[in-house]
C-alpha cells in the first residue's frame, strides 16, 4: 500500500543563484511542482531548509511561501532538520497525508548559501553539530570528514587517493544534467590538484554549497486518478546518538543501516531490487560510508566498488544520476528533496542519457547532523 | 620586612611558550643586517596563548609541587602589564582554572614589570600573619612594542608562580623583603595606546640602577648581610647587560648572576621576568643556598628578598615541572609568523 | 558569544567537569542535568584528570568563522583515561609531530574570542604528554 503519490516536480538550477533570494527559488521550484498538476491544490505545504535563519535569512519560509504562491489558506510547516532537512520534509508531508486531513501536499526544499563568505557559511552548518562541545571548539563537517578520512584510509589500509572514485562517478553523471552546478568530468589531475581543506580531505571532497530548491508534490494514494504516479512506498527515519566522534571512530552509520531497513521492509522491497540510489555525498567520507552503512559495499570497499564503476549508470548499484551533492550542487536543505525529484524523473524514465534501464524502485537517502540522523524513502513505479 | 611567623615557598612553577624569535630577524626587516644571527632570541606566544594561559599554567605547575589541596590558597595574585581584559583580573581566571574559587581572594598587580613581587610581599604578610594557610602570586606578560623600537629586540612572553605557605613546609624560607619606590616617570604607557613610551637612557641610572642599589643595600642592612653570603643573585633582567652590570656594582660575582639571566633565551618576560629567573634559580638551588630576588618595575621601584633553601627541596622539586624546560624549548618562527601571532598585522 | 553563555561552559572549559551517574555509573563529559543512559539525576559532578589519548587528528587549513587566526591547527578526538571521547585541538606540537595514539595532557588556551569587545573563551586543548602539560 504505498503512502502517497508524486504528481508532480520541480528543481531550479543549481548553482550561484545571485538574483534569487531564498523565497524566489522556493517558489520557482514550488511553482513548476504545481504547473505539472495543475488541477490539484494542495492544502499542506512543508518546506525544508536547513540554515534556517542562522544566516539572517527568512525563517518559517513555509508560512511566507504559502503567500508567494498563492496557495490560499493552508497548512504550512517549516522543517530543520540539517542536511536531512529535504527528507525530512517529506516525511513529515506523508504524515499530514496520513493523518492531517490533506488530500495533497506540496514539499519544497530550498536553500540559499552563496550569500555568505565561507566561513560563515561553515559555521552555521557547524551550529549543525554539537554548537558546545564541536562547533564552539574550531570543528565544523568538513574537518569531522577529514578526520574520519584520516581513519578510514588507516583503518582499512587504502590508498587515500582512491577516494577519488566517488566524486569522478558523481561529475561523470553531472556532465550530463544541464542544471548542474559542476556538469563537468572531474579528472584525477584535477581531483589531486585541488586545495586541502582538513588532512586529507581536499576541495575536491566535499559537494559544493550552493543556492537551489526542488519540489515534489504528493497526492494521497489510491485516489480515483489513473495509477501511473511515482509513488512513495517507504519512509523511515531514525536519530542515533549524536557526535562525531561515532562515525569517525566507528567507520559507520547506524541510523542509515536502521533507516534503510525500515524503509525496505515497510516497502516490502529488497536492497537488490533497487534500481538507483540516491546517497548522502556531503563529502567522500560519509558518502563511503553512507554506501557501506545502506549495504552497497563491505566496510572498506566502497572505493573499490566505485572504482569498478558500479555507481554508475549501468553498473550494479546506479547513484547519483543527476550529479549528487558533489557535482549537481549541495544546497543542504534542497538537496533531500532534489534527491527525490530526480529519482522520480528516472522512474518516468525521464533522465535522458542518464536514464538507468528499466527504473522501477529507488532508494533515497539523507543524513544530518554528520550522520545522527537518516531519513530513508523508497519509491517505485 | 619580616613575617611574624616563619614563610616561604612551598611550590613555584613557570610557563613560557615554545616559539622563539632570533633578534637578528628584527635587525634584517628594520636595519638590512643580520650581523647578530643566534646571539639572542625571545619567547613568542602563540596563537592561543596569552597572560592568562600563560599564568594558569605556571599555577598549575606550581600547584603540583606544593601538592596542597587548592580550596586552601586564600587569595590568587598575579601581576601583568598585558592584561587580556584591561577590566576583570587575569586572578579571577587563574583562581578559577586551579580551583581556588570561591573563597579565595583574586586581584590583579600592576607595577610594570615588578607586581608580582609586590604580590609576593602581601603573600608572606597573609601567611606570616596568620590570615592564611596559603597564597598563591605570580607574575607574567606578552609584552608588546612598537615595531622598530629598541625594546621590541627583548619583548617576550612567559610567567612565573609561587604558592607560599608555612615555613616549615617550604623548599625555601623567606628571611626578609625590602620596597623602594619613587614617582619616576621612565617607562610608562597612557590608556589607549597600544606600545609604550620610555625615557631612552633616562631607564638606566635613575631608574633601573638606582633603585635596586637602594632596595638591595637596605635589605643587606637590615639582615646584616653582604654578597658573599648569597649563593645566586637574581635581577630584574630587561635586556642582558643591565643584571650583571648591578650585580658587579653591589659586588656579586658574575658567575652567581649570569646563569639566571634568561632574557638571550626567553627575552624579557616583564612581570615574569625576575620571578622566571628565580624560580629558574630554584631548579639548581641546594639546602642551606641564600638567594636574592631583586625586581624592578619602572614608575618606580624594586622590591628585594632574601630566601634560605630547605632540605625540602630536593625531594619536593620532584612534583613540579623544571623551569629550564621551557626556557630551553624553542620552535624559531620567523619576523613575519611573530607579526601575525603578536596582532601586529592590521586584519581590519 | 552571550556572556552568560560563554560563563555558563566555564567549569567544564577551565577545569573538565564532567558528570558521573550514581544510579548506572555512566561518565560523561560535560556536565549534564541527566543520565544519557539511565535519565537518573542523581549526577555527581566529576573532575576528568586530563590526561588521554590522541584517537583521531587532522589539520585544519579552512576554518569556520572565528578559529580563522589559528590555522593551521590540529583537531583531534582525544580518549580521555577515563573513557569519554573529547573532540579538541592540540597545541604545542607541530602537525607533523601529531600523530594517532599519542599521549597528551589539557592545557589551558584561547579558544575564541568574540571580536575585539566581547568575551574571549578559554578552554582545553591538549599538549604532549611530559612536554610541560599537567604532570
Amino acid at each position: 500500500m504505498a503512502l502517497a503519490e508524486i504528481v508532480g516536480v520541480g528543481r531550479t538550477r543549481t548553482g550561484e543563484q545571485w538574483d534569487l533570494g531564498l523565497l524566489d527559488l522556493a517558489a520557482e521550484a514550488g511553482g513548476a511542482a504545481l504547473d505539472e498538476a495543475r488541477s490539484i491544490a494542495p492544502s499542506g505545504l512543508v518546506v525544508g531548509n536547513a540554515l534556517h535563519g542562522a544566516l539572517g535569512d527568512q525563517r518559517n519560509p513555509a508560512t511566507y511561501l504559502a503567500s508567494r504562491l498563492g496557495l490560499g489558506p493552508v497548512e504550512a510547516i517549516s522543517v530543520a532538520d540539517d542536511e536531512a532537512s529535504g527528507g525530512t520534509a517529506l516525511r513529515s508531508a506523508l504524515a499530514l497525508l496520513a493523518f492531517g486531513g490533506h488530500e495533497a501536499v506540496l514539499v519544497v526544499g530550498v536553500e540559499k548559501t552563496c550569500d555568505s563568505p565561507p566561513d560563515e557559511l561553515e559555521a552555521a552548518r557547524a551550529s549543525g553539530l554539537d554548537v558546545v562541545r564541536e562547533g564552539g571548539f574550531g570543528f565544523g563537517p568538513a574537518i569531522a570528514a577529514g578526520l574520519g578520512m584520516g581513519q578510514y584510509v588507516a583503518r582499512f589500509g587504502v590508498d587515500r587517493d582512491l577516494f577519488y572514485h566517488l566524486p569522478a562517478t558523481a561529475h561523470h553523471h553531472a556532465a550530463r544534467n544541464p542544471l548542474a552546478f559542476f556538469a563537468w568530468t572531474l579528472t584525477f589531475e584535477q581531483y589531486k590538484r585541488s586545495g586541502m581543506v582538513a588532512e586529507p580531505l581536499t576541495v575536491c571532497d566535499q559537494a559544493p554549497m550552493c543556492d537551489g530548491a526542488a519540489a515534489v508534490l504528493l497526492r494521497k494514494a489510491g485516489s480515483s486518478r489513473s495509477g501511473s504516479h511515482v509513488k512513495v512506498l517507504g519512509s523511515s527515519s531514525v536519530s542515533v546518538t549524536t557526535g562525531i566522534d561515532r562515525p569517525v571512530l566507528d567507520l559507520a552509520l547506524p541510523a542509515s543501516t536502521m533507516s534503510v531497513a525500515k524503509a525496505l521492509s515497510q516497502s516490502k522491497v529488497a536492497l537488490d531490487e533497487i534500481s538507483c540510489f540516491e546517497v548522502h555525498d556531503a563529502n567522500s567520507f560519509i558518502a563511503a560510508l553512507a554506501i557501506e552503512s545502506i549495504g552497497l559495499a563491505d566496510a572498506g570497499q566502497a572505493l573499490l566498488s566505485a572504482e569498478l564503476g558500479e555507481f554508475r549508470v549501468g553498473g550494479t548499484y546506479p547513484m547519483w544520476t543527476f550529479g549528487g551533492n558533489k557535482a549537481r550542487g549541495h544546497a543542504p536543505g534542497a538537496s533531500g528533496v532534489y534527491q527525490v525529484a530526480e529519482s522520480v524523473l528516472q522512474l518516468r524514465g525521464d533522465a535522458g542519457e542518464n536514464q538507468v534501464q528499466d527504473a522501477r524502485l529507488a532508494l533515497v537517502q539523507s543524513l544530518g547532523s554528520f550522520g545522527a540522523t537518516a531519513v530513508t524513502h523508497v519509491l517505485g513505479q | 620586612m619580616k613575617p611574624d611567623r616563619a614563610v616561604g615557598i612551598v611550590g613555584y612553577g613557570g610557563y613560557v611558550p615554545r616559539f622563539r624569535l632570533d633578534a637578528a630577524d628584527i635587525d634584517r626587516v628594520w636595519k638590512g643586517t643580520e650581523r647578530s644571527r643566534g646571539r639572542s632570541c625571545k619567547a613568542v606566544p602563540g596563537p592561543d596563548e596569552d597572560t592568562t594561559t600563560i599564568a594558569i599554567q605556571a599555577a598549575r605547575n606550581a600547584l603540583a609541587m606544593a601538592a596542597i589541596d587548592p580550596g586552601l590558597l586564600r587569595a590568587v595574585w598575579f601581576g601583568t602589564e598585558s592584561k587580556p581584559y584591561a577590566v576583570k583580573p587575569t586572578s579571577t581566571i587563574v583562581a578559577d582554572a586551579i580551583g581556588a574559587l570561591p573563597r579565595a581572594n583574586a586581584a590583579d598587580w600592576e607595577f610594570a614589570c615588578k607586581p608580582g613581587t609586590e604580590a609576593m610581599q602581601a603573600a608572606a604578610a597573609m601567611v606570616g600573619s596568620g590570615m592564611a594557610p596559603y597564597v598563591m602570586c605570580g607574575g607574567a606578560d606578552t609584552a608588546q612594542a612598537r615595531p622598530g623600537d629598541i625594546l621590541e629586540y627583548n619583548t617576550g612572553a612567559g610567567g612565573a608562580a609561587f604558592v607560599l605557605g608555612p615555613g616549615a613546609e617550604s623548599i625555601a624560607v623567606l628571611e626578609a623583603s625590602t620596597s623602594y619606590v619613587t614617582n619616576t616617570p621612565d617607562f610608562f604607557r597612557r590608556e589607549g595606546q597600544p606600545y609604550p613610551s620610555h625615557g631612552q637612557r633616562f631607564t638606566g641610572q635613575p631608574a633601573y640602577f638606582r633603585h635596586i642599589r637602594e632596595s638591595v643595600t637596605t635589605l643587606f642592612d637590615e639582615l646584616g648581610l653582604g654578597p658573599e653570603d648569597f649563593a645566586f643573585a637574581v635581577f630584574h633582567q630587561p635586556n642582558f647587560q643591565f643584571p650583571l652590570r648591578i650585580a658587579t656594582r653591589l659586588g656579586f660575582e658574575r658567575k652567581r648572576v649570569e646563569p639566571y639571566v634568561l632574557t638571550n633565551l626567553v627575552g624579557n618576560t616583564y612581570s615574569g621576568a625576575a620571578l622566571l629567573g628565580f624560580a629558574r634559580a630554584l631548579d639548581d638551588a641546594q639546602s642551606g643556598d641564600r638567594v636574592l630576588l631583586a625586581s624592578y618595575g619602572s614608575g618606580a621601584g624594586s622590591d628585594a628578598f632574601s630566601f634560605v633553601v630547605t632540605d625540602e627541596i630536593a625531594e619536593t622539586r620532584e612534583r613540579g615541572v623544571p623551569v629550564r624546560f621551557y626556557v630551553e624549548r624553542s620552535t624559531p618562527v620567523d619576523y613575519a609568523v611573530y607579526a601575525r601571532y603578536r596582532g601586529k598585522l592590521r586584519l581590519s | 558569544m552571550q556572556i552568560a553563555r560563554a560563563w555558563r561552559q566555564q567549569a567544564s572549559n577551565l577545569r573538565l567537569i564532567g558528570s558521573e551517574c550514581r544510579g548506572c555509573g555512566q561518565l560523561m563529559f560535560p556536565e549534564r542535568v541527566r543520565c544519557p543512559k539511565c535519565r537518573s539525576v542523581e549526577l555527581a559532578s566529576h573532575p576528568y584528570v586530563g590526561r588521554g589519548e590522541v584517537c583521531a587528528v587532522t589539520t585544519v587549513y579552512e576554518a569556520p568563522h572565528g578559529f580563522g587566526d589559528q590555522v593551521p591547527y590540529l583537531a583531534a578526538l582525544v580518549r580521555l583515561e577515563e573513557g569519554p571521547v573529547v573532540a579538541a585541538m592540540l597545541t604545542d606540537v607541530d602537525p607533523a609531530d601529531a600523530t594517532v595514539g599519542m599521549r597528551v595532557t589539557m592545557v589551558t588556551r584561547r579558544i575564541i574570542a568574540d571580536g575585539s569587545d566581547g568575551p574571549i573563551v578559554y578552554g582545553y586543548k591538549f599538549a604532549p604528554e611530559g612536554e610541560g602539560g599537567q604532570p
